[in-house]
């Protein structure tokens, strides 16, 4: 389907797709008021989990993959029980503990390959079928937040302690947004892993944690579409501009997630922000047209 | 026994880097994930200039000096915007993240990502022999600052008129500013003194691994979150505590179970104390969600 971009594009396209799933993820715990900071271990997760099950074992693609997803969201559920009790704060900084744990645990301990990896994976993932997967998940985005639960979700992020005297049950919205969140997560690192082949944890680093921040925050947490549309531009630019892979990519990520905080901390596709620039450019017009 | 010392030995080195992060996430309740790259600009600094020749202590003076400005420079610039407009706590950890990967690119860039040796020429050499056991000096120096920083800055939090507007501002900025309390001096205090004892840790630990890179240091951050839970977000005491739990851990671990798996013991004791003792071992009632 995608044979007329080439070779090269085709896989750029796949990766970004699967990019997109973890975007996706981080903005679905995002969406209850929670700062998944694991989203990078629970990728990993997945991936061995469907790696070691179709190798060892000898299941499908399909099963592992499925296995996968199933085995990280119960992981995330076992996780959040506990912690969810706490301020949200502490909940990052334990989710950031766990999904740091969960990498340097599976390269310290023997079956699944240490610090080597594994390899040998069985591969084919059709591009179609992640097409499929991030159109459906923005779809299902959509929908929730069109509804009775999104209205619960935005009235959790806004204030907490209404939404809980207005009845909405904050935690167990925060419970099952965050297992759906480390399901998806760990779907995303088994697609990953029978799209390569291979899978090490030298893969799982923080540079991917931040990058995935990016994209999230840069585009917005009030909806969907920003975090969408800009991982798909900033893949393209850094295509064009030649930055892949660079020192100074990971300079302009950095850069671009600070600025973006200090200066439109809802993110780029915050209309308030937008009001506010054009209620200023237009003043600035009045005040023109008032000295001529 | 020797274990047991070693383990407060490495221990000590925490309690030095936990009593820096204290006053900022625990006391001030600002998350700064840039405290480790503060901590190896500044032993970079001091190592770049012992080998102008500058004797060891004042070396170390302009290194903690240099982490004291840069954490400054880093609140005045980036922090301070986000705290005029009452941004929420998840505001500081994701800038502060993006921050990090940025100073930590460009030191890699500076150093060519190499592997520096770290001289020890000048830090307090040998060991103190009782028995068959063996107590390196330069591991007491450190646990005997870490002591000092930590009585110090008891002392002053508590006792002195500054370190009481301190906490003035860290409970409710908003009085403390009613009050005549210039909470943005007071801010500029504790991210000084932070930076400053952050990077004495990191000239301590750089001086007993004899080695420094821009990234020997990144497991720091995880060590810092474990110790502030473990001992109670904001007690100076417990960082002291949690950081010398921590070492003592650490190291029983590597010896008996596993050394691959002495990284996942930090994060191990993170998730265990947010289940079972969210407050730490010092801290006040955390538990209050809502």
């Amino acid at each position: 389907m995608f044979d007329f971009l080439g070779y090269y594009n085709a896989i750029l396209i796949h990766q970004s797709l699967i990019i997109g799933l973890l975007v996706i993820s981080v903005l679905i715990a995002m969406q209850a008021g929670l700062l998944n900071l694991a989203p990078v271990g629970f990728m990993a997760f997945g991936a061995y989990t469907s790696a070691l099950l179709t190798v060892e074992a000898g299941v499908s693609m399909t099963v592992g993959a499925l296995a996968g997803a199933l085995t990280t969201g119960l992981l995330a559920l076992l996780f959040a029980v506990p912690v969810l009790r706490l301020r949200g704060i502490y909940f990052a900084m334990g989710s950031l503990a766990l999904g740091q744990a969960i990498v340097v645990i599976i390269g310290a301990v023997e079956f699944t390959g240490g610090q080597l990896g594994l390899n040998a994976i069985p591969m084919g993932v059709p591009t179609v079928l992640l097409v499929v997967l991030v159109v459906v998940a923005c779809a299902a985005l959509e929908m929730v937040r069109r509804s009775y639960v999104g209205r619960g979700l935005a009235a959790i992020r806004l204030d907490e302690r209404t939404a809980q005297g207005l009845g909405v049950s904050a935690y167990r919205y925060r419970l099952v947004a965050f297992v759906i969140s480390g399901a998806l997560a760990g779907l995303s690192g088994a697609l990953d892993v029978h799209s390569n082949g291979t899978v090490a944890p030298s893969q799982f680093d923080f540079g991917l944690l931040v990058v995935i921040l990016t994209y999230v925050l840069v585009g917005g947490v009030g909806h969907w579409v920003g975090p969408v549309l800009v991982t798909a531009a900033v893949i393209v630019l850094r295509e064009w501009v030649g930055l892949l892979g660079t020192e100074v990519e990971d300079i302009v990520y950095g850069l671009l997630l600070v600025v973006t905080m200090v200066l439109a901390p809802q993110g780029l596709s915050d209309p308030a922000m937008w009001r506010r620039l054009k209620s200023k450019l237009q003043a600035k017009r009045e005040a023109k047209v008032a000295a001529v | 026994m020797q274990q047991l010392i070693n383990g407060l030995a490495l221990g000590s080195t925490y309690v030095l880097v936990g009593v820096g992060v204290t006053l900022i996430w625990g006391l001030l309740r600002i998350l700064t994930f840039v405290h480790v790259q503060v901590l190896t600009w500044g032993t970079f600094v001091t190592l770049w200039l012992l080998r102008t020749g500058l004797p060891v202590p004042l070396a170390v003076l302009a290194g903690m000096l240099f982490g004291g400005v840069v954490y400054i420079a880093i609140d005045a610039t980036v922090l301070r915007p986000l705290r005029s407009r009452n941004a929420g706590e998840f505001s500081y950890v994701i800038v502060t993240i993006g921050l990090a990967l940025v100073l930590e690119t460009v030191l890699r860039m500076l150093t060519d990502g190499s592997t520096e040796a770290f001289p020890r020429d000048g830090f307090p050499q040998g060991a103190l022999r009782i028995g068959s056991l063996s107590l390196p000096w330069l591991h007491l120096a450190t646990l005997a600052i870490g002591l000092l920083c930590v009585a110090a800055l008891s002392l002053w939090l508590h006792r002195s008129s500054f370190g009481r507007s301190l906490r003035a501002v860290a409970y409710s900025r908003d009085d403390a500013e009613l009050l005549g309390i210039n909470s943005g001096a007071a801010y500029r205090v504790a991210f000084f003194i932070s930076g400053m004892i952050t990077v004495l840790a990191g000239v301590f630990i750089a001086a007993s691994t004899a080695s420094l890179s821009y990234s020997s240091a990144s497991h720091l951050l995880l060590v810092a979150v474990a110790v502030i839970i473990l001992g109670g977000m904001g007690s100076v005491a417990g960082a002291c505590a949690g950081g010398l739990i921590l070492g003592v851990v650490e190291v029983m671990a590597q010896v008996h179970l596993s050394s691959e798996l002495r990284d996942a013991i930090a994060l191990l004791f993170i998730l265990v104390v947010l289940v079972l003792r969210p407050s730490g071992l010092m801290g006040r009632a955390e538990a209050s969600r809502v």
